[in-house]
């Protein structure tokens, strides 16, 4: 049954009721509510549409990130890739650069053979692959970080 | 059908290539809307991005849980943006305060277009104290679980729901007193 009471406990309580935080008994009740109450139901779809609404103003922030995507799948490369791997020198820099490298090894030896090389016994992870680096990526400037890395 | 994580985890890891990037493309957008409300250099964004996806890379074999990767994946970033900041202080400055934020009201806009809505939400959440923010970023953009975010950001699941209804209240009461103020002029 409707009941201003009962239109004020279920509004107060919406946000939970969307994010299933109530418990069944009350999520029951307010579902009961909802089915018969159109105000109501008609403001919980408002709330509903709002967060997509909040959801769409997270998401939409998208300068940079084609290029960010495409630098990554291209193997690391981009201006900033240069400065990131020059500062992580030290505990984490050979694994980074391993899996730069991998990355790179990874892709170039897909795009020869169509697919990517199986991992090892391992797993997945990347730092287990042996593959010899190229010559042209030992030791030049860049990406990998290396120690003979000018920058 | 979309494929779930799990398979596409699979997929990488038997060596397909394309799976590799349908992993990168499902879930670098939302990712990548996380890093940027977090610094103001794109580079930064940039970097920290990059980082974030290489050290998956690096050992995809920490995924326990295949249908949490974009957890995990945060857990990644989250880890590199503190360490990132603390190196070099490089902080998105936002107003924390409760300024200019009344209390809840319950009804949202209707009338303006889609694209001006998203526009004003998104200044409206540079206005939120930042751990509203963070909260609301992870629930509503990556659509994880209390627990999970509680369990990234290290706070108690009942401060993650608290935070999340009181930002969303925020941002309702906020968005409607603009509409208000819009109307009168």
């Amino acid at each position: 049954m409707r009941s201003r009471m009962g239109c004020e406990r279920v509004r107060g309580r919406l946000d939970r009721f969307a994010d299933r935080a109530l418990d069944p008994v009350e999520e029951a009740l307010d579902r009961g509510h909802l089915e018969a109450c159109g105000p109501c139901r008609v403001e919980s779809e408002r709330r509903l549409e709002f967060q997509g609404q909040i959801r769409d103003s997270l998401r939409g922030e998208e300068a940079g990130l084609e290029r960010a995507i495409e630098d990554l799948l291209a193997g690391g490369r981009g201006v900033s890739s240069a400065r990131r791997f020059r500062g992580m020198r030290g505990q984490s820099s050979l694994s980074l650069a391993t899996a730069a490298a991998a990355i790179v090894i990874l892709i170039g030896i897909a795009d020869r053979v169509g697919g990517l090389p199986r991992f090892g016994p391992r797993g997945a992870c990347v730092p287990h692959l042996e593959f010899a680096l190229p010559q042209e990526l030992q030791g030049v400037s860049g990406w990998l970080g290396t120690e003979a890395d000018p920058r | 059908m979309d494929t779930s994580d799990r398979d596409l985890l699979s997929r990488v890891r038997a060596g397909d290539r394309q799976g590799l990037h349908d992993l990168v493309r499902r879930h670098s957008e939302p990712i990548w809307g996380t890093l940027r409300r977090q610094f103001h250099d794109l580079e930064d964004v940039r970097d920290v991005f990059q980082e974030t996806w290489l050290r998956a890379f690096e050992c995809l074999d920490g995924v326990r849980e295949p249908e949490r990767f974009r957890a995990w994946l945060l857990s990644i970033a989250f880890n590199l943006v503190r360490r990132h900041r603390r190196k070099n202080g490089s902080r998105r400055e936002v107003p924390g305060d409760d300024a200019g934020l009344a209390d809840p009201r319950e009804e949202v806009g209707e009338s303006l277009s889609r694209q001006e809505t998203v526009s004003r939400i998104r200044e409206l959440l540079e206005a939120l104290p930042p751990r509203q923010r963070e909260v609301v970023d992870l629930r509503l953009n990556h659509e994880l679980s209390h627990a999970e975010i509680a369990d990234l950001l290290g706070i108690a699941e009942e401060s993650s729901r608290a935070n999340y209804y009181q930002a969303l209240r925020r941002l309702r009461s906020a968005f409607r007193e603009e509409r208000a103020g819009e109307e009168r002029e």
